[in-house]
């Protein structure tokens, strides 16, 4: 069942929870009482010293920037993938020909693990945003584009007698059937395309770059900086889950129509 | 092959006719026939029930007489198909085809949205159908909300909101319990009185076959072809139940039970 917001028990239960894992592990690191502490907090940090790190990074280095840079590829090879992959798999469901022939050229190119492609993709593309725009467009077009395949294929052929029967034309077939359609199957793909798209992103900001989420990981580990790198796992957390959150919201808008799915 | 689809022929009382149809699939490793040597007719406002094993071709029949059949390449057809109107054509599926993502007005009003009416006249024609099918007040619910029963009234609804001349049902109350079926019989015979649509369907319940259609037309299978046929003398109005404690039904229910007897031995009837 889902939890209702008015459940405060199980909110405050889950708090506790929290407050307590967050105590334990101060305390480990030797952050309340020092001669008590069993863990060397160069490795494994602690919350007080990742707050302090988010304090410098947040009002003394700028992190916003980075984060807008890496929200920004991760969205444009989004929108991008979006574009390509619905035109693409219209293309596929609609000519037998098409689809025939491309089908295992498709899957072998959804095949290269893409941390294997990024370096190739900063030779083309140089350190610049568009080798990180491409990463992510490469991870979200295969899931937009599978989707929207597979969702015309899927499409109840009953549906589509109905239509005929009713002499509707091919454009009152594509208005009123498949495009609807298309959309519930994008939104499906929505979320995980949302999370591929960042993971792109930051993958191309490993390889090669000058700003972002991605370099700064890797420009912290250049220089040791433990807690810099917990900081910025957890900004990316919070990145991520805000993305997804935000793709909830807008698939219930748009997807009132299908029964509820509990995860 | 010859398919004779013409426009209404006047003074002409004849719905549909087929004559001598036989349709066989072509596929990559051979070639089934679905239907041999099949011919009937249908008079105007005519309710015709088919009752026959699965496999015997049922869906096939009424996809060729709606025509779904004329543009597929695997399917080879010969005879002919007369129906006085093609263009004016319903269909109810068993699977209830609702676009889920469609209110349930939405989807009544689909057809005459393909036909281009007047948004407050579909409205208003959905509302009126929709109170006749006992769904008052469910018009904005999705087809998710609904129970099966309530989808296929939806359904229903759907194919006679453009105002079709002639309906096909291919097994439409087949997926439902016992009860439901029998209250949506009830609405079909009702539907029957008050539009005098000319309706074909489909069934593999002898019962259903009987208490609805004033024949019944017996198929056999592989290849499916009419065996039989019989006219059903049942008191009207008619009902689902009342029509099942008349002498009369008993005597058809054995005749074409005995019909099927062939088939049903041969493990392809699955009556239940």
């Amino acid at each position: 069942m889902k939890p209702s917001t008015s459940n405060w028990k199980l909110h405050v239960r889950r708090l506790a929870l929290l407050m307590m894992f967050l105590l334990l592990w101060e305390a480990l690191a030797g952050g309340i009482y020092p001669l008590f502490s069993l863990l060397d907090p160069f490795y494994s940090s602690s919350p007080s010293r990742i707050g302090r790190e988010l304090y410098i990074l947040f009002f003394q280095e700028n992190v916003l920037k980075d984060i807008f840079v890496t929200l920004g590829e991760a969205f444009a090879g989004l929108i991008l993938g979006i574009v390509s992959g619905v035109a693409l798999g219209l293309l596929f469901a609609y000519s037998e020909l098409v689809s025939s022939t491309l089908e295992p050229f498709m899957s072998a190119l959804n095949s290269i693990p893409r941390p294997a492609l990024a370096p190739l993709v900063i030779f083309w593309f140089g350190i610049g945003i568009f080798s990180k725009i491409f990463l992510a467009w490469s991870l979200a077009f295969f899931v937009i584009f599978y989707n929207t395949y597979l969702g015309i294929k899927s499409i109840d052929p009953d549906i589509l007698n109905i239509m005929r029967v009713m002499n509707a034309s091919r454009l009152q077939i594509m208005r009123i059937v498949i495009l609807p359609s298309v959309v519930s199957w994008i939104f499906a793909g929505l979320r995980l395309s949302v999370s591929y798209s960042l993971i792109g992103a930051i993958i191309g900001e490993f390889v090669g770059a000058t700003v972002g989420i991605g370099y700064q990981l890797i420009y912290a580990e250049g220089l040791l900086m433990s807690d810099r790198l917990y900081a910025l796992v957890l900004v990316v957390a919070i990145m991520g889950a805000t993305l997804v959150e935000l793709v909830k919201r807008i698939e219930s808008r748009f997807l009132r129509w299908r029964p509820e799915i509990i995860l | 092959m010859e398919i004779r689809r013409q426009e209404a022929v006047v003074m002409n009382t004849e719905c549909v006719s087929v004559e001598g149809l036989s349709v066989s699939y072509l596929s990559p490793t051979g070639r089934v026939d679905a239907l041999r040597n099949v011919s009937f007719k249908l008079y105007d406002g005519e309710l015709v029930t088919i009752v026959g094993p699965s496999g015997c071709g049922k869906t096939t029949l009424l996809n060729a007489i709606a025509g779904l059949l004329n543009f597929r390449k695997d399917v080879l057809m010969s005879g002919k198909i007369f129906v006085k109107n093609p263009k004016s054509i319903g269909y109810v599926f068993q699977r209830d085809a609702l676009l889920p993502w469609r209110t349930v007005i939405e989807n009544v009003t689909l057809g005459l949205e393909v036909r281009k009416f007047p948004e407050e006249k579909r409205k208003k024609v959905a509302l009126d159908l929709l109170k006749m099918v006992g769904l008052e007040g469910y018009e904005n619910k999705y087809p998710h909300e609904l129970s099966a029963g309530m989808r296929q009234r939806v359904a229903l609804a759907r194919a006679i909101a453009y105002d079709p001349e002639f309906i096909l049902m291919d097994e439409p109350l087949g997926l439902l319990d016992a009860q439901t079926r029998m209250a949506l019989q009830d609405e079909i015979l009702r539907i029957h009185m008050k539009t005098r649509k000319t309706i074909l369907m489909v069934t593999h319940d002898i019962a259903e076959a009987i208490i609805l259609g004033s024949r019944v037309l017996v198929m056999n299978s592989r290849p499916g072809s009419v065996k039989s046929e019989y006219v059903v003398k049942l008191p009207k109005p008619r009902s689902a139940l009342g029509s099942r404690l008349d002498p009369e039904f008993n005597r058809l229910y054995r005749l074409i039970l005995d019909d099927l007897k062939e088939d049903m031995r041969m493990g392809q009837l699955d009556l239940l």
